[in-house]
């Protein structure tokens, strides 16, 4: 068990970063989050929707300006309530109303890319303001920027490839590969992971007896 | 830019209190703390916001036949495989809270600091709190394992510090585990109102003290001349009216004595002004403080006895370890408010010697407090009653009734008033701003009479 503290460089990776001067997290969030509805609204096939049409588009961007910004509260129930709740986590309610926009529709390709890029982007941008040290060490860090179009690239070309007997041979193929870029990711973050816990353990100590913290 | 940086500092440290209170602000009455989290290890929000989005995505593809959509869930499932804490997630978490100092007068800070103890890896540590009443959390910081939380005391009593969650996250942000740490109570000594001034009553008892008193004795204050008498001291000799009346006359000195003191507190019941918002109790134990200090920094012996649902008091004493005494004996009075009325004949004779100065504090607003003063006036001590304003009610300027009202209401308090100056009780007020000097200067014309027997 650890009681003491460690370094003062690593002293401070437990606590939630300050708002630096000049950055705005919370606007490139709410940017990034009207962008991606604009995205999945289809923008192609606007114009033929004729008034209606608009009309959804303006009450999406309104529901994205109000929605989309990064909550960063701490994790408690204030109420039970059903809006209330809504409103606390209306963030993953944004994103996943998003997907299920994008899933009723047919877009193109290019489209199809945007959406999946935009989404990812959303959520880690959402990560880096409500997660706190975690989700700015995940935005820092390069492997998550590049393992995500990576996997979304690997799973669209599944996806679109051509293969015998109809869609279904296609959505097989497009889940294989994305568990297989997901277990890629896991397994490269494992390996890094055990040889840092190597690396920062002194020699002659177990694991369990002498614990360091990140 | 160094304006700039302590700006930003400022603004991270306010943006860390709120979160830690979750946006709540201060209050006098706060809500009580969330239940007890679990022990175990879920899901966090993060997790929650990637898994349901992968979810979803993956289910619309099944659904809908669009392969496309796993592209959706590509994002997610390899931000969820990143975050994947492997065998680093801490098995054992235990905190330990500590407060350095746990007696402070009001507006002084407050600082605890809860050591966290675990194994494994942790990536964050979110720390919440539900603060006690009577204390305002201004800063919290993360350093390490260690969660250090500043407060400021806001007003007098014995408070609790608050309830401390802190949620450990692990190494991904996947997972978050809470552990409750309880920061225990602190002592906040009532600021006593400025006052020097000791009035005394017309019969001080037979010990030295501070206070001139009426009758010759060895004192330093100049009480007259008398004929000279066998034994008395040579260098005492008034040569001026010796010269004048042609015989030996000899400098005669008042004596000095020390007076008690008794402070009544009426905790009968706590009113808040409507004007200005302020606590008469506050206002009470704020004015017993600054009376106590003033008299015993006169050397004098000062007592207490706090009256409302439970019947507190202190035999007097002296020495400034004293007041430290007197305010506790009263710092729990808050918990007292009742309806039971105590009987002043069960204070123990010691607790209310005989001839000693009774300053009552109410705010006059219980009839049950009149009864005590009736009793006490009857035994034939001195008594004084500095009264608490509550404020005057509100009344519509065009609402006529309430006018009437309004008027009815200060000629009531002005025929208390004038019951009790008729019973040789002097009645001087004040509102819990500026010095109580003020209001007791009038007291200094002549010494305070009790009931003659």
């Amino acid at each position: 068990m650890n009681a003491a503290g460690s370094g003062r460089e690593d002293d401070h990776e437990y606590a939630a970063p300050g708002r630096r001067r000049g950055a705005s997290p919370h606007r490139a969030v709410l940017l990034l989050g009207v962008a991606l509805v604009s995205a999945v609204a289809d923008p192609t096939r606007l114009a033929g929707r004729g008034p209606a049409g608009w009309l959804c588009f303006a009450a999406a961007v309104v529901a994205a300006i109000w929605a989309a910004p990064a909550v960063a509260r701490r994790p408690i129930v204030a109420s039970a309530r059903l809006g209330s709740r809504l409103v606390r986590h209306r963030n993953s309610a944004f994103a996943v109303g998003c997907t299920i926009v994008a899933g009723f529709s047919d877009p193109p390709v290019w489209l199809t890319a945007l959406d999946a890029v935009l989404l990812s982007a959303y959520l880690l941008a959402v990560d880096a303001v409500a997660a706190g040290p975690v989700g700015v060490r995940q935005l820092r860090d390069r492997t998550a920027a590049l393992a995500a179009p990576a996997a979304i690239a690997v799973v669209l070309l599944a996806a679109r490839s051509p293969v015998h007997s109809g869609a279904v041979w296609g959505r097989i193929v497009a889940a294989l590969a994305l568990a297989a870029a997901a277990a890629a990711a896991g397994a490269a973050l494992w390996i890094r992971q055990a040889a840092a816990a190597a690396a920062s353990q002194p020699e002659g100590e177990s694991r369990s007896g002498s614990a360091r913290h990140r | 830019m160094i304006a700039h940086g302590g700006e930003a500092t400022d603004s991270a440290s306010a943006a860390a209190v709120r979160r830690a209170l979750d946006g709540r602000e201060y209050s006098a009455d706060p809500a009580a703390p969330p239940t007890a989290p679990t022990r175990r290890w879920r899901l966090s929000e993060r997790a929650l916001r990637l898994s349901s989005v992968a979810l979803t995505a993956a289910a619309l593809a099944l659904i809908t036949g669009r392969a496309w959509l796993l592209a959706l869930a590509a994002g997610p499932a390899v931000l969820l495989a990143l975050g994947a804490p492997g065998s680093t997630r801490p098995t054992r978490l235990g905190a330990q809270a500590a407060v350095p100092v746990r007696r402070c007068f009001e507006g002084e800070p407050i600082t605890a600091r809860v050591e966290l103890a675990f194994d494994g890896l942790a990536g964050w540590i979110d720390p919440g709190l539900a603060p006690g009443p009577g204390v305002e959390l201004t800063g919290v910081e993360v350093s390490g394992p260690s969660v250090t939380f500043s407060f400021a005391a806001r007003r007098w009593g014995r408070w609790t510090l608050g309830t401390a969650d802190i949620d450990l996250h692990d190494l991904g942000g996947l997972a978050r585990r809470t552990v409750r740490v309880e920061l225990g109570e602190v002592d906040v000594y009532p600021l006593p109102a400025e006052s020097g001034l000791s009035p005394v009553p017309a019969r001080l008892p037979q010990r030295l003290g501070e206070h001139t008193a009426r009758h010759p004795g060895e004192g330093f204050e100049f009480a007259g001349v008398h004929p000279y008498a066998w034994g008395e001291r040579q260098r005492r000799i008034h040569w001026p009216s010796t010269t004048r009346r042609g015989a030996i006359q000899i400098t005669s000195f008042a004596a000095e004595r020390a007076t008690d003191a008794v402070v009544l507190l009426d905790a009968f019941g706590d009113l808040r002004d409507p004007g200005t918002g302020r606590s008469t109790l506050d206002d009470s134990v704020r004015a017993a403080a600054g009376i106590a200090r003033a008299y015993l920094r006169s050397h004098d012996r000062v007592g207490i006895v706090s009256v409302g649902g439970r019947l507190r008091w202190l035999q007097p004493g002296t020495s400034g370890g004293h007041l430290y005494r007197i305010i506790e004996t009263v710092l729990e009075v808050r918990r007292d408010l009742g309806y039971h009325t105590p009987v002043i004949d069960h204070v123990p004779a010691p607790a209310l010697p005989h001839g000693a100065l009774v300053y009552a504090i109410t705010p006059l607003a219980d009839d049950r407090i009149l009864d005590l003063l009736r009793d006490l006036a009857e035994r034939g001590n001195p008594m004084v009653v500095v009264e608490i304003p509550t404020g005057e009610p509100r009344a519509e300027p065009e609402d006529e009734a309430a006018g009437y009202a309004l008027r009815l209401w200060r000629l009531d308090r002005q025929a208390l008033h004038f019951s009790l100056v008729e019973r040789g009780i002097p009645v001087v007020s004040w509102d819990g701003t500026g010095e109580l000097d003020l209001a007791l200067a009038p007291l200094l014309r002549s010494p305070v009479r009790g009931r003659q027997r």
